[in-house]
């Protein structure tokens, strides 16, 4: 469009290309349709401001920051919208489904959505971006050996929540009773 | 490890529907831009309104220049300034009411308290007696929630490891970001918050009124479907009432109202949540509450 520097057709162009993946890596951080579109959406913002220095290249540092943005308290910041929501529903009669937008009839995509936010966001990366565990380490800013931790602990957790009756072994879901 | 399980966690991920909106890329870039221009407008607000100056803010792109209203200006300013004169460990409680009729029994009234990475919230009956006591601490390195439910007599715990949080990414407001659709959860945001949806003129002055016998300047204003209303105290220049609820007159809406409470041992105390003697643990759910 006239008056819009080259690179928003790029991104554009990038997206049509790309965006689809990346979308979907941040309905499956965050949670949820809408709150996976308000996270690429502002992401996408983000590159803007950084545009120079992506060198026509944003897929890595979107991939980095929806992994920030995911596990950096966002989430309680929509709190309220949730609220919100909850409000319009009653305009309508009727109350939406908590667990919004995401296609929960793969129960294993259900089960994924109850993992804590680091360990999903470590499955995600390497199990959905097929990143390596060295290229997830650098994104979430830790070590290879946390990513390591987390993926494991979350497919732990994963076949502890898909067979209720197996015996978990260890700490490997992260929870403990009360302490 | 199983492969079975990749396998078929990744077949799972493929099939959940995303689909990119058309123009999004186009989208952000213009929110962006808003940005900018609204980083330079706060900053021209905040200091205009102190000295009682009307800034005009010009949207590039937009049909019309956004001119903050002077008195909300003012009032944004002093808010501003009385919010960042608090103490860090200040405490922020809010009793949030719902407010349309007939009473909606998804919507009960609840006390929340906010410090750092502490929460609670207390669901009430209409009677006022806890209907549900639920406290959330995020750590970097781990989540702790307890939740009492007082129906049924039940309470539990969770907790969660998780890894080191990288550095978070600064958040910022705009126009378009700011909206209505936030909860501030600290004085900081919510002096930004009220600045942005200034000098955007999204909320101006709309007169006097006294809550809870305290003299307030209201500033109000409708965004998307949603009207949002401020009432700051004239005196301290705290904000004390905050509703946002749907945009037509005496529909529904939820009531904030807002007390600061200093870091006493008394207050401190309330970001706990208690255990009620004879009420039975059972698991937590598996991702917390």
């Amino acid at each position: 469009m006239p008056g819009e520097p080259p690179h928003v057709a790029e991104l554009e162009r990038f997206l049509a290309e790309r965006g689809e993946r990346l979308l979907r890596t941040a309905i499956l951080l965050a949670g949820g349709q809408e709150e996976g579109k308000d996270l690429l959406q502002a992401a996408l913002e983000r590159v803007f401001r950084h545009w120079g220095g992506l060198r026509g290249d944003p897929e890595s540092y979107l991939r980095r920051t929806l992994a920030h943005l995911a596990t950096d308290g966002w989430r309680r910041r929509t709190r309220w919208r949730a609220k919100l929501i909850l409000l319009s529903a009653t305009d309508r009669g009727c109350l939406p489904d908590p667990m919004t937008g995401v296609d929960h009839r793969d129960q294993l995509i259900r089960l994924l959505m109850q993992l804590p936010v680091r360990q999903r966001t470590a499955i995600v990366l390497r199990y959905w971006e097929d990143l390596t565990e060295t290229e997830t380490a650098a994104i979430m800013g830790c070590s290879v050996g946390s990513v390591k931790s987390a993926t494991s602990r979350g497919l732990q957790r994963l076949r502890e929540l898909s067979d209720p009756g197996r015996v978990p072994h260890g700490a490997g879901s992260g929870r403990r009773g009360q302490s | 490890m199983s492969t079975d399980l990749i396998s078929e966690l990744r077949t799972a991920m493929e099939q959940v529907p995303a689909r990119v909106p058309p123009g999004l890329g186009r989208c952000a870039y213009r929110r962006y831009r808003r940005r900018r221009i609204t980083i330079r407008a706060v900053s021209a607000a905040g200091t205009a309104a102190v000295a009682g100056i009307i800034a005009a803010v010009v949207v590039s792109g937009s049909p019309a220049p956004v001119v903050p209203d002077a008195q909300a200006a003012y009032a944004a300013g002093r808010a501003a300034q009385a919010l960042g004169a608090l103490s860090i460990r200040t405490i922020m409680y809010e009793h949030v009411t719902y407010t349309g009729q007939p009473a909606d029994p998804a919507m009960p009234p609840q006390d929340e308290w906010f410090l750092g990475t502490r929460y609670r919230a207390i669901t009430l009956t209409s009677s006022g007696a806890p209907q549900t006591d639920f406290g959330d601490n995020s750590g970097p390195r781990f989540e702790t929630q307890v939740k009492v439910d007082y129906q049924k007599r039940i309470w539990w715990r969770f907790v969660r490891q998780e890894l080191p949080t990288p550095p978070p990414v600064p958040d910022s407001y705009s126009c378009s970001a700011a909206g209505f659709n936030s909860q501030p959860t600290d004085a900081p945001e919510m002096a930004a918050q009220i600045r942005v949806e200034v000098a955007c003129g999204l909320l101006t002055a709309a007169g006097h009124g006294l809550v809870d016998g305290v003299w307030t300047v209201k500033l109000t204003g409708v965004s998307a479907d949603l009207r949002e209303t401020y009432w700051i105290d004239t005196t301290t220049w705290l904000p004390v009432r905050i509703v946002t609820g749907t945009a037509e007159v005496g529909d529904r809406g939820l009531q904030a109202d807002v007390r600061w409470l200093p870091p006493t041992a008394a207050n401190l105390a309330k970001l706990t949540v208690p255990i009620p003697a004879g009420f039975t643990e059972v698991p937590a759910p598996s991702s917390g509450g």
